[in-house]
C-alpha cells in the first residue's frame, strides 16, 4: 500500500522533533546564519558592526548587523535612476518574455514606482532601517523554518518510502532554505548600501515570500519525483 | 483608517485563504487515506438506457471528424433503441456543416442539426439539442474531445440509481506534449479530476458536472428548467440547479474522455475569462437557494459556497497583497502580513480548476506519473497568469452588471489538424489547405480499403 494512515502521524512526530532541535539549537543556528551573512557582506565590500540582539522566540536570540544605506538627500537622483532602469528592463523584457511570465516584470518597477511615492509624498524615508529590515527578515524565515517540517509532513512523510528517503530530503530543504535566506539577506543588505532603501519592499516581498514559496514547492516537487520513482520501481518488482 | 482598513483585509484574505488550504489538504489526504464511493462501474454494460449524444460545433470542420469517428469505434450498441449522436451545427461558416451531413449518410444513428437562427452559444445548442433528442439519458460532449470506447457504458451506469440526476467523467488532456502550458494544464487537470473531484463525490459533497464528457438525465435536466442560455458557465448553472433540487452528481474518475486543451497563453486566457464570469455569475443567481435547500447536508452547503466563490479568490489575492504593502509602509509587519502571504500564496493554486500543491502531488502518484511532478514550480506562472487574468475579468463582469450588459461567449481555439483552417467552398468541397471534409472522405476511402 502506498498510503497509511501511520505514516502522518510519522510526519507529524518527526516535525515536533525538528522542531523541538530547531527550537533548542535556535541560537546556535542563527549565529551561524549571521556569520554567513557577515562572510558576505564583507565580499560584497559592505561595512558593518554589531547591533542589538534579537529574542526571536524564548530562548533563542541572534545578534543583528549594522550596515548604513544610501542617503538620498545627498544623492537624489539614485532612486529616479534605478526606477528609469527598472522600467527601461520591463519594457525590454516585455518584448521577449512570454506571457505568463509578464506579472513578474512588473514587480521591479511596480516596487520601486510605489516606494518612491512614498519617499516623495509621505516621507523621506522608509519606516526601517536595515536593522529593523534584518529583524523583520530573521522573525519571518524562523517562523518558516519551523513550519516547513509541517509542510513535509503532510505531503511527503505520508508516503511509503524509506525514512532515510524522507529525512534526507528534509535535511536537504531546511540546509538550502537556511544558506538562501542568508545568501538573499546579505544581498539585500549589500543592496541598500549601494542603491538606498527604495529596494525595500521588493527585497521583502518578492525576494523574500515568493522565492521561499518557489523553492518550497520546488523541493516538494523534486522529493515527490523521487519518491514516486521508487514507488514505481515497487510496482514492477511487484508485477 | 487606511491602515486599519488593510489590517483588516489582510485578516479577511488570511481566513479566506487558509479555508480554502484546508480544504484542498482534507481532499487530498482523503484521495490518500480513504476508500472511494462507490462509482457504480461494476454495472457498466449491464444498464443500457436509451442515450443521445450532444455535440455543440460551432465551425468545428478540424475536430469534428475526430469525434465522430470516435463514437463510431464505442462500444455502446448502435440501434436506434440505443443511441443517437447529434451534433448541432451552431450557426457555422465553415466546413462543419458539410462533414456532419456525409457522415449522417453513412450512420444513421447520427442525426445532425443545422442552427441557423436563433440565440447562438454552447446553452442556446444544447437546448435545441435537447428538444431534438429522444434518449432517456443525455451525454454532451464538446468537439474537441475524443472520447474513449468504453466511455459511453461507464458514464451511463451510474443512472442505475434513480437518484442520480448527472453523471461527470474525467477528462485527461491528449496534446499534453503541445507546450509547456499543455503540461502545466495536464498537472492542473489530474489535480482537479483524480483529487478534487472524486474527493468530493466520495465525501458526499456536491462534485462538478461538467459540461462535457458527463451526461444528465432528462427527466434531472426538465425538473431543473432545461439548460441556462443565459449563463457562460452553463455547466456550473445545471450543477446547482440539480444539487440544490436533490439531484445526486456522480463522479466516475474510471471514465476518461480526451481534450485537447489550449496551447497558447491567448487561448488560456480566453478560456480562463469565461469560466470565470460565468462562474461567478452562477454564485449571484444560486448563493441563496444553495444555503436555503432543505435537500443538502450542512457540509454540501459549506462546500457549495467554496465551489462558488473560487475564481473570487484571485481578486481577493491581489487586494491582500495591496494590503500587505500598505501594512509594510505604515510599519505593521511581523507575523500576521507574514502568514498572510505566506498562505495566500501557498493556497494560489485554488484558482478555477487549479488545485493546490498538495492536490497535484497526490494525483500523479495515484495516476503513477511521478515524472510530470518535476514540473510543479513552473505552475506559479499559470498562477501568476490566472490570478490576473480572473482579476481582469471579474472587474469586466461587475462593470457589465452594473451597466446592465452581459459578456458574449468566446469559442475556445483549436489546434488539431491545422485549427480549422480547411475550408469548404458552397458545395460542401474542400478548398484551402485541403482540410474538412476531404479528410472524412479519405478516411472513408481508406477504411472500405481496409475492410475489402
Amino acid at each position: 500500500m502506498v498510503f497509511r494512515p501511520g505514516l502522518l502521524f510519522q510526519g507529524f512526530a518527526v516535525a515536533i522533533l525538528v522542531d523541538a532541535l530547531l527550537v533548542w539549537q535556535g541560537s546556535r543556528l542563527l549565529g551561524w546564519h549571521s556569520r554567513v551573512v557577515e562572510a558576505l557582506l564583507q565580499l560584497a565590500g559592505v561595512a558593518w558592526e554589531h547591533g542589538k540582539d534579537l529574542a526571536v522566540l524564548p530562548g533563542v536570540s541572534v545578534g543583528l548587523l549594522r550596515t548604513s544605506y544610501l542617503d538620498y538627500q545627498t544623492h537624489p537622483l539614485y532612486p529616479w535612476a534605478c526606477l528609469a532602469a527598472a522600467v527601461a528592463l520591463l519594457a525590454l523584457g516585455l518584448r521577449r518574455c512570454p506571457l505568463p511570465l509578464r506579472p513578474l516584470l512588473y514587480l521591479v518597477p511596480l516596487s520601486l514606482g510605489i516606494t518612491l511615492l512614498y519617499l516623495t509624498r509621505v516621507s523621506p524615508t522608509v519606516p526601517y532601517n536595515p536593522e529593523d529590515f534584518s529583524t523583520i527578515w530573521y522573525r519571518g524565515e524562523t517562523y518558516l523554518w519551523l513550519l516547513l517540517p509541517w509542510i513535509f509532513a503532510l505531503g511527503f512523510f505520508v508516503l511509503n518510502v524509506p525514512m532515510r528517503l524522507k529525512m534526507g530530503w528534509l535535511s536537504l530543504l531546511l540546509s538550502y532554505s537556511f544558506l538562501w535566506s542568508a545568501i538573499r539577506l546579505a544581498t539585500a543588505l549589500a543592496t541598500f548600501h549601494y542603491l538606498g532603501s527604495l529596494w525595500m519592499p521588493f527585497f521583502y516581498f518578492a525576494f523574500g515570500f515568493l522565492a521561499d514559496f518557489l523553492y518550497i514547492v520546488a523541493f516538494y516537487s523534486l522529493a515527490l519525483g523521487q519518491a514516486g520513482a521508487l514507488l514505481a520501481r515497487r510496482r514492477e518488482e511487484w508485477q | 483608517m487606511i491602515v486599519e482598513a488593510a489590517r483588516i483585509v489582510a485578516v479577511v484574505v488570511l481566513v479566506v485563504m487558509a479555508a480554502y488550504t484546508a480544504r484542498h489538504l482534507l481532499f487530498a489526504l482523503h484521495r490518500l487515506f480513504s476508500r472511494g464511493r462507490m462509482d457504480y462501474t461494476d454495472l457498466a454494460g449491464f444498464h443500457l438506457p436509451s442515450v443521445s449524444v450532444l455535440i455543440p460545433m460551432h465551425n468545428e470542420e478540424a475536430v469534428a471528424p475526430d469525434i465522430i469517428e470516435a463514437l463510431a469505434e464505442a462500444d455502446y450498441p448502435h440501434d436506434p433503441q440505443h443511441l443517437e449522436v447529434i451534433p448541432i451545427n451552431d450557426h457555422s461558416t465553415d466546413g462543419t456543416g458539410a462533414i456532419l451531413d456525409e457522415y449522417a449518410r453513412r450512420y444513421p444513428w447520427i442525426k445532425p442539426l443545422h442552427r441557423k437562427k436563433g440565440k447562438r452559444g454552447k446553452a442556446a445548442a444544447l437546448r435545441a439539442g435537447t428538444e431534438a433528442a429522444r434518449g432517456e439519458i443525455l451525454i454532451a460532449f464538446d468537439a474537441d474531445y475524443l472520447p474513449g470506447r468504453s466511455l459511453l457504458k461507464f458514464l451511463v451506469a451510474p443512472f442505475a440509481d434513480p437518484e442520480v440526476g448527472a453523471v461527470m467523467g474525467r477528462v485527461v488532456p491528449h496534446n499534453v506534449g503541445a507546450s509547456l502550458l499543455t503540461r502545466l494544464l495536464d498537472l492542473e487537470r489530474a489535480g482537479g479530476y483524480q483529487v478534487d473531484q472524486q474527493a468530493r463525490y466520495n465525501l458526499g459533497l456536491i462534485a462538478q458536472y461538467g459540461g462535457t464528457a458527463g451526461g444528465v438525465r432528462r427527466a434531472a435536466l426538465e425538473t431543473a428548467g432545461g439548460w441556462n442560455t443565459h449563463s457562460l458557465a452553463e455547466d456550473t448553472d445545471l450543477t446547482l440547479r440539480l444539487a440544490i433540487r436533490g439531484w445526486k452528481i456522480a463522479y466516475v474518475n474510471r471514465a476518461e474522455c480526451y481534450e485537447e486543451v489550449p496551447e497558447t497563453w491567448e487561448g488560456r486566457r480566453r478560456q480562463v475569462e469565461r469560466w470565470a464570469i460565468g462562474h461567478t455569475d452562477c454564485l449571484h443567481r444560486y448563493l441563496g437557494p444553495l444555503l436555503r435547500s432543505p435537500c443538502l447536508t450542512a457540509k454540501a452547503k459549506l462546500d457549495g459556497v467554496f465551489l462558488l466563490g473560487v475564481y473570487l479568490t484571485a481578486p481577493l489575492i491581489l487586494l491582500g497583497w495591496i494590503a500587505t504593502v500598505i501594512l509594510f509602509f505604515a510599519g505593521q509587519t511581523y507575523l500576521p502580513v507574514w502568514v498572510a502571504f505566506f498562505l495566500a500564496s501557498t493556497s494560489c493554486n485554488a484558482v478555477g480548476n487549479f488545485a493546490s500543491f498538495f492536490e497535484i502531488g497526490s494525483s500523479v502518484l495515484l495516476d503513477g506519473a511521478e515524472r510530470r511532478i518535476r514540473l510543479l514550480p513552473l505552475n506559479v506562472a499559470n498562477f501568476l497568469f490566472s490570478t490576473t487574468t480572473v482579476a481582469v475579468a471579474l472587474i469586466k463582469y461587475y462593470a457589465g452588471r452594473a451597466r446592465g450588459r452581459s459578456l458574449p461567449w468566446n469559442k475556445t481555439e483549436r489546434h488539431r489538424n491545422g485549427n480549422g483552417n480547411g475550408w469548404t467552398n458552397g458545395n460542401g468541397e474542400a478548398n484551402g489547405n485541403g482540410r474538412g471534409l476531404s479528410v472524412v472522405k479519405a478516411r472513408a476511402a481508406a477504411q472500405n480499403s481496409g475492410s475489402s
